[in-house]
Parts: structure tokens; C-alpha cells; sequence
């Protein structure tokens, strides 16, 4: 390496050399000690020459992050994959600056916005091997079979969940991922078993994510879309990993659809708006068999096995939450009145069934109504209200024994009526307007088959405009929904997912 | 031809007085505004610019003159558009330096807020990532691998679907 050494500048700071033709300004303090004549040549080991070096490396990682992102934008979005995975810098800048979410708008916008049935990556150059497995009636109930596809995987396979509600004191969640890929609500979120994550929304459209976690930051990128040119899709159900359902509506909306745990993924259920619950054979791809009606439209729907019996539970409007055995659909076993409007069912393992119902007195209290507790006693919700509580829903729990529904606790909500639902081993909770909130399940005691503590471990306004989905995994908080975007001068609602990671205050 | 105009003395950080015609400084934003919000006598021993050194002002003002005559960028972002491949000639040319020199460039650029110049080396440093492996990328520019062995294969992962889509290699 030849280096010419020209001078100093006036203040003697910084000195001037010149490399293979090429001038550079370096601090002064890399010159020899014995301080060279200008215009002489440096020999490289004279100049600390791996520090000149070093001045050129990684110049590029050390630009300004708006620069750093003008370079990038200019990337096609195979070379701005590459780039991420160059350096942490980059990685962060391409998943944290919502390039891709802005690209994937783009691209979603205009190639394949009303495409129908097609099935596109969000991403170019990524075609998912997928295809439409089957289409019932008349764009009610639509089944997708993405096996056999390379979705990318997120590595979260059988991981337990072990811990409470990770929102517990001391813990708070930071925003990790927020985009707008739906062009209007999402309306419902939800992990498969192999940890993708999937929205499916009021555009029609259903979208896979693959999450990753790089220096200690979620991050979540859009893998597929599927355009399922339905109305509206108001629920997702994960059969298994790789499988799902989704319903949508066009005349009469279909509610909501879940996995039946008895038929391994073979048979889906869906309910709505016609009051009618049906069941169906995903793999002959017909209906098999239908509830008897209900007279309101059924909003939510549960399914579990329970000591042999294959029990369905559909939630109407107005509160009633009818069970069926699934074998014997003719007529409900029960039918259970609940106080106030909106109704949400869910359950988890052998012995739980939720409700979430608004509050018609227009407040609440914590009530304990399981038979041995002391204050209050047998089924049934009370009535008492503690007005100015500024918490107006309420949640209700109930347990199926000895072939009747009982209710077993009473707990409050935030605002508005309860939506999105989560329920697993560690935590149960949902959302409510713009509030998020959850309840762990770890601290209880024996008493409480739930573990359910009477005060939420986690409360907080997440500050969307509306919040109607929910999913959780160990450590991250999914709601979905719809804000208010305004970046376009006028605002629209536009489809939210938000991603939020819990984390240690 | 410079003789029309007025000169205005520019200062680089090494101490370098170049005098430049008013109209290719106000090419610059920043220092437009400088000479806007200043008064004549106030300019009189020149703008001193504390981050570029004499040889890049010197770069700076070669595109600066050889581009006077442009009509301004366009001020709407959605305008611009991901294409690199529209670079004039002589703008290459001018591009063809030691890497150090672009990042300087860019750096100015960004600094004295020139909006033609800056999107120029921007593209030029794209166009030297475009249809490169993560490794090459490294080795064009001398970057260090940072991430550990459990996150890269986590981007790997997530990079997934662009390595089936070509042959990007390993």
C-alpha cells in the first residue's frame, strides 16, 4: 500500500494522506510518532495502516439510518433480503423501518388486490405451493390446505407454554410489530402449532407471518396471502399446523368456525348469522350434519371432548349459549340463559367453558359464585354492581359437571364488550374495546379449577381504536383490529396487527 | 461565465477557502437557507462547513455545476420509484470512486441536503448490493458478520423464500 502523507490541516487535527491515488483525511494521532515531512511516502507498517483500513471498513453500517434507508429502498426485494441478513444494522433497519410492511402494501395492492382465488406471497419472487383445497357453498365457508407448502417456519414447535400471565407486576410489553397489510379490519388472529401467525379480515383476505427473534426483538414478517374474495372473514380455525379454515359471508356472515378437537382436523365447525351451526367434513369437503337452530343468530362457538361426549358450544346473540352433543345434534342438552348482551365462548382442555358477556347494570364487582365460596353461592351471575368502577364487562366462567352447565366466577372486564379470547394453560383473557385483559393462571389454588385470580394480572389500554382479535403465545401479545390511519391526509380505517412483546420492566 | 454571478466563499473542515458562483451553491438546501437567512457583509468571510474536508466540497461542487441546469427533484417521495439503472453517463462516472470517497459523498450530500446528488449515490451503493449473497455484500464492503450463529440462521430462515426463488447460493 503506498500512502502519501500531504499535510496536516490548519489546526492539526487531522491529517491528509493519499492511497493509491485516492485522498483520505485521517485523525493526526495515526501518524509515526516521529511526525513524517509532507510529501513523503508512508510505508503502511509506519501508518497504522489496518486503522486506515478500518476507516474504509464498514463505512457503509456507520451511515445515518434515513440514508441507510434510501440505499436499501432502492432494493429489489431478493437483494434487500440479502442485505438484512448482511449485519445486525441492516436487519434491524429492513424488519424495524416497516419497508417490508410498505412493499408488501404495495405489492398487495396493486398485483393482486381482487384477485379472487389467487394465492400470492406478499413478497415477489415467493410462490406459495398452495392451492385451494376445497370451496363450499357459496363463498361461505372456504378451506385451505397450504400442506406441503414451504411457509416458513418459526421454530417455535412445541414449545410449552410454562409461565403465567408474563404481564404480571413488573412486566410490561413493547410494541414489536405493527403493519397495515389489510386494507381494511382484521378481525381475528391466531397461531398455528407450528408457530406461524394468521389474520384473516374484512378485505377478504387471509395472511400468514413468520416470526423470528434477533437480539432479543421479536420481529414478524408477512409470508403469504390468500386472497379468498370473500366479504368478510370473521374467524380463522387452525386444524393443525398447517391447515386452516376460514369464514367469511356475503348475504348471510358466517361468525365463527372452530377445529373440532375429536375429528383431528377433519371436521370443522362454523356458525351465524343465520343462526344455524353446521358441521362439516373437511375431507369429503361437504356439510355433514347441522344443529338444530337456534333462534339467534350464534356468534361464537367451542368444542371440546368431555368424558366421551363431543360437546359443541354455540353462543347467540342476546346470551343464551346452547351445548350439543356433536353425535346427537338434534336438540341441546342445555341451554343457558346469561345476563346482558354479546356472548363469547372458548374452551381449554377437559373442563372449561367461558363466556364473556357485557354487564346490562352497566358496572361490576369480582363475584365468586363457585358453591363453596362464601359470599354468594349456586349458579348464576349476581347482580351486584359497583357503579363508578369505570369497568362495565364482565367474564364469566363455567363448568360442565355431572351433565350440567355450571357457572363458576364472575370477572371483570375492561370497557365495552369483550372480543378477541384467549385461553390456554398459563393465562385466559381478552380484549374489550381498546383494552387488553388477562388473567394468570398460575398462582391458584386447589379451589379454583381455573387458577384463576380475581384480579387481572394484566390491564392495559393498547391504544387501538378497536380491538377484535387476540392471541398470545410465552411471550408476545397479538391483537388485531382497526385504527385510524391518517399518513394519506384523509383519514380511513384501515386493518391494525399488533404485535407486542412482554418484557421485564 | 461565473463572472455574472456572485461568488460566495465556502470553507471546508481542513481550512480550504473555495469560492463557488451563488447558483450552484443554492443547488445545496442547507446552505440556500444560509444564504437566505444571512446578510451580505455577514457572508463575507465565507459559510464554514464543518463536515466536509476540501476534497469532497470539490466533488460536490463538480456535480453540483455540471447538473446547475436541472429542474428541481420532485418533492413527492411516491414519485421515486426503486429503478437504479437510470444514471446518466457522466453521473456514473462521477461515481467511479474508492468507496471511502462515495460514503463522504453521501455524507455531504445528506449534510448540505441535495437531494439529486444524495439519491445518486444512494442508487450507486444499491447497485453494488443488487444480485449479491449476504457474503459477498460482506466482502464488497468490508462488513463484519455480527450476528450470532442462532440468529443467523433465524434470518436464514426468514430469507427462506428468496433462496428458493433463484439461486443465490449458500
Amino acid at each position: 500500500m503506498n500512502v502519501l502523507y500531504t499535510g496536516k490541516s490548519p489546526d492539526g487535527t487531522s491529517a491528509t494522506v493519499h492511497v493509491d491515488g485516492r485522498m483520505y483525511t485521517i485523525p493526526s494521532s495515526w501518524l509515526p510518532e516521529d511526525e513524517p515531512t509532507e510529501g513523503t511516502w508512508l510505508t503502511a507498517r509506519r501508518l497504522e495502516a489496518n486503522r486506515l483500513l478500518s476507516a474504509t471498513n464498514e463505512r457503509v453500517l456507520g451511515l445515518p439510518d434515513e440514508v441507510a434507508l434510501m440505499i436499501l429502498e432502492q432494493l429489489d426485494d431478493r437483494s434487500l433480503a440479502a442485505a438484512s441478513a448482511v449485519a445486525r444494522a441492516w436487519h434491524r433497519l429492513a424488519v424495524d423501518s416497516g419497508l417490508w410492511n410498505k412493499r408488501s402494501s404495495v405489492v398487495w395492492g396493486s398485483a393482486y388486490g381482487g384477485s379472487g382465488r389467487a394465492l400470492q406471497s406478499g413478497k415477489a419472487g415467493y410462490v406459495a405451493r398452495a392451492a385451494h383445497h376445497a370451496r363450499w357453498m357459496t363463498g361461505d365457508v372456504v378451506y385451505l390446505d397450504p400442506s406441503g407448502s414451504t411457509l416458513p417456519k418459526a421454530g417455535r414447535k412445541g414449545k410449552k407454554v410454562g409461565r403465567g400471565v408474563p404481564g404480571g407486576e413488573g412486566v410490561d410489553f413493547v410494541p414489536a410489530f405493527r403493519t397495515s397489510v389489510h386494507s381494511a379490519m382484521i378481525s381475528t388472529a391466531e397461531f398455528t402449532s407450528d408457530g406461524l401467525l394468521m389474520t384473516g379480515g374484512w378485505d377478504g383476505a387471509v395472511v400468514t407471518y413468520a416470526l423470528g427473534a434477533t437480539g432479543g426483538l421479536t420481529h414478524v414478517m408477512p409470508t403469504a396471502r390468500f386472497d379468498l374474495g370473500l366479504n368478510n372473514i370473521n374467524a380463522l380455525a387452525v386444524c393443525d399446523g398447517s391447515t386452516f379454515a376460514s369464514a367469511g359471508g356475503h348475504a348471510r356472515t358466517v361468525w365463527d368456525v372452530v377445529s373440532a378437537p375429536w375429528a383431528d382436523g377433519d371436521v370443522v365447525l362454523s356458525c351465524g348469522q343465520d343462526a344455524r351451526v353446521v358441521m362439516w367434513d373437511v375431507r369429503q369437503g361437504c356439510a355433514a350434519s347441522e344443529m338444530v337452530a337456534a333462534q339467534r343468530p350464534v356468534v361464537s362457538l367451542a368444542a371440546q371432548v368431555l368424558g366421551g361426549a363431543q360437546l359443541v358450544y354455540a353462543a347467540a346473540e342476546e346470551s343464551t349459549v346452547a351445548v350439543y352433543d356433536a353425535r346427537r345434534p338434534s336438540s341441546p342438552l342445555q341451554t343457558l340463559e346469561l345476563p346482558g348482551r354479546g356472548t363469547l365462548v372458548g374452551v381449554h382442555g377437559d373442563d372449561v367453558v367461558f363466556s364473556a358477556a357485557l354487564s346490562s347494570n352497566g358496572g361490576g364487582r369480582l363475584i365468586d359464585v363457585r358453591p363453596d365460596a362464601g359470599d354468594a353461592g349456586g349458579a348464576g351471575p349476581s347482580a351486584a354492581a359497583d357503579e363508578g368502577s369505570g369497568i362495565h364487562g364482565s367474564v364469566s366462567h363455567f363448568v360442565w359437571c355431572d351433565g350440567r352447565l355450571e357457572m363458576r366466577g364472575e370477572y371483570l372486564t375492561g370497557r365495552g364488550t369483550p372480543h378477541g379470547f384467549v385461553l390456554d394453560e398459563a393465562k385466559f383473557g381478552f380484549a374489550a374495546y381498546s383494552e387488553v385483559v388477562l388473567w394468570s393462571r398460575v398462582d391458584a389454588d386447589r379451589d379454583d379449577p381455573l387458577g384463576v385470580t380475581r384480579r387481572p394480572r394484566l390491564l392495559r389500554d393498547v391504544g387501538d381504536n378497536s380491538v377484535l382479535g387476540l392471541a398470545t403465545t410465552d411471550d408476545l401479545l397479538v391483537t388485531c383490529g382497526e385504527w385510524i390511519d391518517s399518513s394519506s391526509g384523509t383519514a380511513a380505517f384501515v386493518g391494525n396487527l399488533t404485535v407486542r412483546q412482554f418484557v421485564p420492566q | 461565465m461565473s463572472g455574472d454571478h456572485d461568488m460566495v466563499k465556502l470553507i471546508s473542515s481542513d481550512g480550504h477557502t473555495i469560492e463557488v458562483p451563488e447558483d450552484i451553491v443554492r443547488k445545496s438546501q442547507t446552505l440556500q437557507n444560509t444564504l437566505d437567512d444571512l446578510a451580505k457583509d455577514q457572508l463575507e468571510n465565507g459559510i464554514p462547513l464543518a463536515n466536509v474536508t476540501h476534497a469532497i466540497l470539490t466533488k460536490v461542487v463538480e456535480w453540483c455545476t455540471h447538473h446547475k441546469d436541472d429542474p428541481p427533484p420532485p418533492e413527492d417521495d411516491d414519485a421515486r420509484t426503486r429503478r437504479t439503472d437510470d444514471i446518466t453517463p457522466w453521473d456514473a462516472d462521477f461515481c467511479k470512486v474508492e468507496q471511502t470517497v462515495l460514503f463522504e459523498l453521501i455524507l455531504a450530500a445528506n449534510y448540505l441536503d441535495i437531494k439529486g446528488l444524495l439519491d445518486l449515490c444512494c442508487k450507486t451503493v444499491a447497485n453494488m448490493i443488487k444480485g449479491k449473497s449476504p457474503e459477498q455484500i460482506r466482502q464488497t464492503f468490508n462488513i463484519k458478520n455480527d450476528f450470532t450463529p442462532e440468529e443467523e440462521e433465524q434470518v436464514r430462515k426468514e430469507n427462506e423464500w428468496c433462496e428458493e426463488a433463484g439461486s443465490t447460493g449458500k
